[in-house]
């Protein structure tokens, strides 16, 4: 046995984890190999089979039309993490899908086969660790198993997990995740997949999706310099959309890597899909900041613009839709991290409650009084806020920025926006000229801000944003932020949750305490949320989630939303306490809550 | 790292809770750490209710428990799990959890204070480790005595020497204690 070429302190369970969803990633892998090596550029006589074979418990994985493996392609499908394909015009850069066919085998047993254009065979078997291609051959492993006669490659995984058997097997669900995947390259060139588990060859076909209401179509749309968007199609129908396929797609060579959701009310939402792809040069720049696994990609400079670009074509067709947006909804998918946003957030929305316990590190500064609710202004920067407070070189800022014109006159303003660094060089000047109908609100379109490594200090930045009357030369309102590049944020002085504790909501006995049925106890006086652990809820998450990984995160959103529904209540006491809570005040203060959930999602998508 | 009764003011309430010792401190960074620490928690206190599963299995069998050697052994077996599960750290707590959180009977009769409670399966545990051969030659109090002294169940040779002094004897209690530090320092 030869050991692989790499380091292996990662294993395959390690690489599973890394896949939202392992049975997707599996076809996604698989494909996205195989289409890679297709025999023509558009992929004539491409097949990839997916074959249960029942009395021997195992998944073959076969293609065609492909170039198979020669001695260079067979070393390196035998590595990990060989990223010599990240520079070329493949789908695959990172060599790591196939660890996860590893995971999918009781005993992490692969065999492979492969023919070249030379006609030549080859053979290995292996796991994780260690392979060989010179000792043994297929028979040995499958008694009566004929070789593979032509071009292309087979790939046998060896007794399949039983825990995995019934998911894996399930051919509906197999196939929407090939259809969802691999729609273009069905559509544009036919490729063919077949799915059979139970005997019977399946091919997957595209669905008929509802008749479309409203389509928008831009066409050769240039993401700063770094590439273009060929095609960013929206489309609106008259029914529902299947889930698979709601979101706008963003596609890198014919493979869905992942869908942008769209933040509206449900019955909307559900009715909305499109798709976007790119130029050669944007589509490189894509690939070198796409995650490993092909589900997502990296906070990079070109994902960000892309991204940012999306979010904006789409807001503005939601508005042609329906004349005001409802954003409630949040996105499945967050971040580790979302649990910090409670404080971030609540004291960007309702610093008024910032007036807990310091934050850990913080300067232990005795409680002060509530401070009086900030005048609102009737023409105002309504929000003003950056995507994230702590910037490395090659993210982006993302300002969101809204100017409310609660007045019953049209209003013609300017926005003045500068981001200087605290030694006072002066990073970004822009100019907004604005045109504000009578109660009414506008989103500004804020120009994206990336970092240089070679211009830009580290350290400490004051974004600023003033809102100027055009016709008078009024200055109206001011607002600002910092946010640091290259270098730790200061902890914030004081916090609305300092921590989350857990308690059990049943006793021993299995009867409930009073509060069982509660997600978490009203906050403490010194900062701490109780959340019922054993909240139903709270446990069905916990048992949904596949991975550690994704239970992690389902904690903390959790938490989060325990945090945020906490901010919801003191606001009301608050605003009860100091007889200013009228029907109005209520849904104000449950939309702030809302948004407070709603930008959590977005920050961290 | 396990769950315990806890005592907490709520909108000036005093309540009695089953708290989890992990925090979770928003942006401390810590917090990947902390779940998996919570998550851990979750799967002690698991086995805590399987065990007290098996032990009021035996309990059934055992209508007299005070001082019934013979229950004290099987429930010690069961409580072998901390080491099978690698929680031999946590072995502490989790006995307070057992019998003074959760079923105080199982050990003790009376609620007494969690360190009063949690000397009874910390004794099982240990009566457990001994070969079941000596377990019948002497009494439970004297166990109690022997048992004492860390590790001395793994010294088979020089057990044999205690139990001979008490059965021959008739030693308890704090003479007890003092023949056995006596023997230890021939030994030595």
């Amino acid at each position: 046995m030869k050991k692989r070429p790499i380091n292996l302190e990662r294993s395959d369970a390690n690489i599973a984890e890394q896949y939202p969803n392992i049975y997707e990633g599996l076809q996604k892998d698989a494909a996205q190999n195989s289409w890679d090596a297709r025999a023509t550029k558009k992929g004539k006589d491409w097949k990839l089979v997916f074959k249960y074979i029942h009395e021997r418990d195992i998944l073959v994985i076969e293609d065609f039309g492909t170039t198979g493996m020669d001695s260079k392609k067979w070393v390196a499908y035998q590595s990990l993490w060989d990223t010599s394909k990240a520079d070329e015009d493949t789908l695959g850069a990172r060599g790591q899908g196939k660890f996860l066919f590893h995971y999918f085998s009781e005993d992490k047993l692969l065999l492979t086969e492969t023919i070249d254009e030379n006609g030549i065979y080859r053979f290995s078997y292996g796991t994780a660790e260690e392979w060989d291609d010179e000792t043994r051959k297929l028979q040995d492993f499958i008694p009566g198993a004929s070789p593979l006669d032509r071009q292309g490659t087979r790939i046998w995984i060896m007794s399949v997990k039983p825990e995995f058997k019934d998911e894996l097997l399930d051919y509906r669900s197999f196939m929407r995740f090939i259809v969802s995947t691999w729609w273009e390259i069905i559509r544009n060139y036919n490729a063919t997949f077949i799915v059979n588990f139970d005997g019977v060859d399946r091919q997957v076909i595209l669905p008929g999706l509802p008749e479309v209401l409203k389509e928008k179509h831009f066409e050769n749309e240039r993401i700063k310099k770094i590439g273009k968007i060929r095609n960013l199609v929206l489309r609106y129908c008259k029914d529902e959309v299947p889930e698979e396929f709601r979101g706008i797609a963003i596609q890198r060579g014919g493979m869905v890597i992942l869908r942008i959701p769209v933040s509206a009310e449900e019955s909307t939402k559900n009715r909305i899909y499109g798709y976007c792809d790119f130029d050669d040069d944007l589509e490189m720049e894509l690939k070198k900041c796409e995650m490993p696994n092909h589900f997502g990609f990296f906070n990079k400079k070109a994902w960000n613009h892309v991204r940012e670009h999306v979010r904006r074509k789409l807001d503005d067709f939601l508005l042609e839709i329906t004349p005001k947006k409802e954003k409630i909804e949040i996105a499945a998918d967050i971040l580790e991290e979302a649990v910090k946003l409670v404080n971030d957030l609540v004291s960007e929305y309702a610093p008024e409650l910032l007036v807990g316990p310091p934050a850990k590190g913080g300067k232990g500064k005795e409680p002060r009084e509530p401070v009086e609710p900030r005048e609102v202004l009737p023409v105002r920067i309504d929000l003003f806020r950056p995507n994230q407070h702590k910037f490395e070189y090659n993210e982006t800022l993302v300002i969101d920025c809204e100017i409310a014109n609660d007045t019953g006159d049209k209003k013609n303003l300017l926005f003045k926006l500068t981001i200087t660094h605290a030694e006072g060089t002066e990073k970004h000047n822009s100019r907004y000229a604005l045109n504000i109908p009578a109660e009414s609100r506008k989103k500004i379109d804020v120009q994206l801000i990336d970092f240089d490594e070679e211009k830009d200090k580290t350290g400490e930045y004051t974004a600023e944003g003033i809102l100027i009357n055009e016709d008078t030369n009024e200055q109206l309102h001011k607002r600002k932020f910092t946010f640091y590049l290259h270098e730790e944020p200061p902890r914030r002085g004081k916090a609305f949750v300092a921590k989350f504790d857990f308690l059990l909501g049943k006793k021993p006995d299995g009867t409930l305490q009073y509060y069982g049925k509660w997600k978490n106890l009203p906050i403490t006086e010194k900062g701490t949320v109780w959340v019922v652990y054993d909240h139903s809820e709270f446990v069905r998450i916990r048992d949904l989630a596949r991975t550690k990984k994704v239970k992690s995160r389902e904690i903390l959103l959790y938490c989060a939303r325990c945090g945020f529904d906490e901010a919801l209540r003191k606001l009301l006491e608050l605003r009860y306490t100091d007889n200013t809570l009228d029907l109005d005040k209520i849904k104000e203060i449950k939309n702030s809550c809302d948004e407070m959930l709603y930008e959590a999602s977005l920050r961290t998508l | 790292m396990v769950i315990r009764k806890k005592k907490i003011k709520i909108n000036g309430k005093e309540i009695e809770i089953d708290a989890f010792d992990t925090s979770l401190i928003p942006g401390s960074g810590t917090e990947e750490q902390a779940i998996n620490r919570l998550l851990k928690e979750e799967e002690i206190e698991k086995e805590i209710k399987n065990v007290i599963e098996k032990i009021k299995k035996i309990s059934g069998k055992h209508p007299n428990k005070e001082k019934n050697i013979q229950y004290y052994y099987e429930v010690g077996q069961e409580l072998q799990f901390v080491d099978k599960k690698n929680l031999t750290n946590e072995k502490g707590k989790i006995w307070q959890r057992l019998a003074y959180d959760i079923e105080p009977q199982l050990f003790v009769r009376k609620k007494k204070n969690p360190n009063e409670a949690k000397r009874h399966p910390e004794f099982m545990y240990l009566l457990a480790k001994v070969s079941k051969k000596y377990i019948n030659k002497v009494s439970w109090d004297q166990w109690y005595e022997i048992l004492k002294f860390k590790d001395i169940y793994k010294d088979e040779e020089f057990l044999e020497q205690v139990l001979s002094e008490c059965a021959n004897n008739n030693l308890s209690g704090i003479p007890l204690r003092n023949k056995i530090k006596e023997l230890r320092k021939y030994k030595r």
